[in-house]
């Protein structure tokens, strides 16, 4: 190789197509070169296991945490709300002073029937009478105190004892 | 850290395949642990045969070879495939050896590959590995190249290490270490040369010529 064109390559100049040329014909003989052979024929150091061990744990730390799924929380949420809820509407049915007398579940059903074997049996009362039934029952008892007591109300009117079934007929 | 000890021949090279390591590439950007061990077992030796050239011990060696994997287990999810895995841990190793080599500031020392009256033709070096006798004489020579590249400036051995010992292509060299291709091939052939007037001093009878060298590249 002529020393000009090593200039060139060591100064990292580019190169005209003759010394390109040139250049490719060197490198294909270098290739087959004992020096080639030598560099591609060793043997290679494989790192101990210590080392490898000792990788492994930094790599560990590294590595990121498996991730929840968002999904998991919000099913978590869900059971947790869920829950609250059911414990909001079992703290109001208890609480709440129509829970006698609204909602009638089974284990209940025994106690009304109690309480309405105890109320008068005017044709008002019943297990499933509602506000305007227990208004009604009021105003029939407040008229019933004025007459014992002489005071007829106006709007008040006696009223012949009904059947239980006539209550329909309000 | 001590990792120097417990070190072992490797019986033979492993790559993968293409569609294999593609596969693997996938587990690994999604930072599966199990998938990069499978990428540590198959290059460890060859980075750290890389890097070796490079640091001055063995226990360097072996910290800087651990760095290029932890490097590349925490950048896996931004690579992007176009080179290959092995190009890719080349070039991580390549950058960090370099680092450390521009902390270090270290310059090796290099011979002149001006060409000489009657040195100008290349040694021919034919294939001995054929001949019983010529075995011991490939030990030696396999000790003065081990000396040649370690007094080659680190962007000739670079290239050196990867074309004629990792079997690199000289595109993907030129992507590994960000030059041209041409400047590849400029720097191959002056590592070669500087090899060449290396084993050219130790055939030629001239023992020590190596501890004076004329001049200095890089």
């Amino acid at each position: 190789m002529n020393e000009k064109l090593l200039k060139k390559l060591i100064n990292e100049e580019p190169l005209d197509a003759t010394e390109h040329l040139e250049l490719e014909q060197a490198l294909e003989s270098g290739d087959r070169s004992l020096i080639a052979q030598c560099l591609s024929s060793q043997d290679h150091i494989e790192p101990s296991l210590a080392w490898r061990s000792s990788l492994n744990e930094q790599l560990r730390q590294i590595a990121p945490k498996p991730k929840v799924s968002p999904l998991r929380w919000i099913g978590f949420g869900g059971a947790i709300a869920a829950f609250a809820a059911g414990c909001a509407a079992l703290v109001f049915m208890v609480s709440s002073p129509e829970a006698d007398q609204e909602g009638t579940p089974a284990p209940i059903a025994q106690n009304d029937k109690v309480r309405e074997d105890a109320l008068p049996k005017d044709g008002l009362t019943g297990p499933n009478n509602s506000e305007l039934s227990n208004a009604l029952v009021t105003a029939h008892q407040s008229d019933m105190a004025q007459a014992s007591l002489g005071v007829r109300s106006p709007r008040a009117t006696m009223r012949p004892a009904t059947q239980l079934g006539d209550i329909d007929k309000w | 850290m001590s990792h120097s000890l417990g070190v072992r021949k490797l019986a033979s090279k492993h790559d993968f395949d293409s569609a294999a390591e593609q596969a693997l590439v996938a587990k690994c950007r999604q930072q599966d642990y199990d998938a990069f061990g499978k990428v540590v077992d198959a290059y460890q030796a060859r980075v750290l045969g890389y890097v070796r050239r490079f640091v001055r011990n063995e226990e360097e060696a072996l910290d800087v070879t651990q760095e290029v994997f932890i490097k590349a287990f925490q950048a896996m999810a931004g690579f992007d495939g176009r080179a290959s895995l092995r190009s890719w841990l080349f070039r991580i190793a390549h950058n960090l050896c370099i680092d450390r080599a521009r902390k270090r500031d270290r310059s090796p020392v290099e011979l002149s590959i001006e060409p000489t009256i009657e040195g100008d033709e290349p040694y021919d070096f034919s294939d001995g590995r054929w001949n019983p006798g010529e075995s011991l004489l490939m030990g030696e020579l396999t000790e003065i190249l081990e000396h040649a590249i370690d007094t080659m400036s680190e962007k000739l051995k670079t290239v050196l290490l990867l074309h004629d010992q990792e079997d690199l292509g000289y595109e993907e060299i030129a992507k590994t270490i960000d030059v041209p291709v041409g400047t590849v091939k400029s720097r191959l052939f002056l590592a070669r040369a500087h090899v060449q007037k290396y084993v050219r001093a130790y055939m030629d009878g001239q023992p020590g010529s190596e501890e004076a060298p004329k001049g200095v590249t890089s």
